[in-house]
């Protein structure tokens, strides 16, 4: 039923509101005298409705999103954070600090008390302070960025379940350590699923939670390096927190407000065996 | 009320006498500065600065772009390639993006990598193509087989609501498949339609009514045919 020939435009104009009042008000009178247009009209919200339904609309393929990712990422100048000081020199690699660290120390122990050494000595003791707090911004930026990608490219998730069974056996093959899955939903935090990441030169569990209509990322990964402080907020709304338990160390990244992602923290640290 | 004087109406609505008076030419110029031109010099690689907007104003838009390529190539795999190839293209054209609306910019990428796809499958057939007669006003509105069904009406009945639909615009010539994605599923409006088509407001519309003139019968039918179903 596509109504009056002379009015069919009209119509789709009064159907998508892109009619000023004057010509609206003109369908309207029309069609209130007319079966056929009014029928079309009637027709055509039906329509709208089933295809704005569920499941109409489809959603690019985890396995495209990670194809689109790397696409991005052949495109994109290699290591944006701390490769290039703004004056294009190359900064030394982070690995570099420690090991010029370790020698300073070391040429301090064999000069004794000398004037030299003392300096030598206060100057590694500076780049092992140092180090660790640039490693950690390091560390906060890639988490940033592995939180925001996994929202970017639709739904980076690799395996969508809302089920802590089948999540963590996900992870079993794919990865060398098993992450802790703790089911949260009873206290609204319900997992969506689960994604490797690379994060700080390695492989990572990614536990996804949703609280609300935010995400939360949850990176997971064994050993507890010491990281710096527990909480980050690096700007952007993000909250960054980390705690380690049970010989892994765990990272915490949402935009949901700190309270919320703090008693998500509890909750985790609670349930998880210590 | 004739059309004539429909169109002319339409004009004082939000500026469309801009897209309605471009000739033909003038708009495909526009649109050369839309898509970028296959990479033959290989532009640099972007800047972090460069690839962060990218993903926020460009990649967020990659259920829009693969739901586009799919309705229209009606093959998933093909939808992927289309997807990706359109995203490989908007990559190496994102230093010249001047900024806007980044799904617009890729659909209109998508669209026409799908175009593309659609004359390479018209130069390996060896079978001539549908082409539905009732839309006769372009040349390139022809069809590839619909491979999805062999059985469109027993595929139909077996199908989810969702899958129904689906059916239901594949069945429909591409130049009304868009219009009606565009429309209904992304909610564009009429003016960025015609943009990202190429086409007049004038023919979006036609086009949409007969897309959804099309789309109301069948879908009528196909209720109907549900309802003696139930027992």
């Amino acid at each position: 039923m596509t109504g009056c020939p002379d009015w069919q435009e009209r119509l789709q104009g009064l159907i998508d509101g892109e009619l000023d009042a004057a010509h609206a008000t003109e369908a309207e009178a029309h069609m209130a005298g007319c079966a056929a247009c009014s029928e079309a009209y009637a027709d055509a919200l039906k329509l709208r409705t089933a295809l704005r339904g569920e499941g109409v609309y489809a959603k690019a393929p985890d396995r495209l999103a990670v194809r689109l990712d790397a696409a991005v990422r052949a495109a994109s100048a290699p290591t944006p954070a701390f490769a290039r000081s703004p004056r294009g020199e190359r900064r030394p690699e982070r690995a570099h600090w420690g090991l010029s660290a370790g020698r300073g120390a070391l040429a301090g122990a064999r000069w004794g008390f000398g004037g030299a050494g003392v300096a030598l000595a206060a100057c590694a003791l500076l780049a092992f302070m140092v180090a660790p707090m640039l490693q950690t911004a390091q560390l906060e930026q890639e988490l940033v960025a592995g939180h925001v990608r996994s929202q970017q490219v639709g739904h980076l998730i690799d395996v969508v379940t809302s089920d802590q069974h089948v999540v963590k056996p996900w992870f079993g093959g794919k990865i060398d350590f098993s992450p802790p899955v703790v089911d949260l939903a009873d206290q609204g935090f319900p997992i969506v699923g689960g994604r490797l990441d690379y994060i700080g030169k390695r492989t990572v569990a990614a536990i996804v939670y949703r609280r609300g209509r935010h995400v939360i990322n949850l990176f997971v990964w064994p050993g507890q390096g010491n990281l710096g402080p527990a909480e980050a907020k690096p700007g952007d709304g993000y909250t960054l927190l980390h705690w380690t338990r049970g010989g892994m160390t765990f990272w915490a990244v949402s935009d949901v407000n700190e309270k919320d992602l703090r008693t998500f923290r509890q909750l985790l640290q609670a349930r998880t065996p210590a | 009320m004739a059309k004539s004087s429909l169109r002319a109406s339409l004009h004082d609505v939000a500026g469309w006498a801009v897209t309605e008076a471009r000739s033909p030419a003038e708009q495909r110029l526009e649109t050369s500065v839309l898509t970028p031109a296959a990479p033959t010099s290989r532009p640099g690689p972007l800047s972090p600065e460069q690839t962060r907007r990218f993903r926020e104003v460009v990649l967020v838009h990659a259920d829009a772009a693969y739901n586009l390529a799919l309705r229209l190539s009606r093959q998933p795999e093909v939808a992927e390639d289309i997807v990706n190839d359109a995203y490989v293209r908007a990559l190496g054209g994102f230093a010249n993006f001047r900024g806007g609306d980044g799904r617009s910019w890729i659909l209109t990428i998508v669209r026409n990598r799908f175009y593309d796809w659609l004359r390479e499958q018209r130069l390996k057939a060896t079978v001539p193509l549908s082409r539905p007669a009732n839309d006769a006003d372009d040349d390139e509105d022809w069809d590839f087989p619909d491979t999805e069904q062999d059985d469109p009406e027993e595929a139909l009945a077996k199908k989810s609501q969702a899958g129904a639909l689906h059916a239901l615009i594949n069945r429909l010539p591409p130049r009304l498949r868009e219009v009606i994605i565009l429309r209904e599923m992304e909610e564009l409006s009429y003016r960025e339609i015609a943009a990202i088509t190429e086409s007049p407001i004038g023919s979006v519309m036609s086009r949409l009514a007969r897309a959804r003139g099309a789309l109301a019968e069948a879908w009528r039918a196909h209720e109907s045919t549900l309802a003696e179903a139930r027992p």
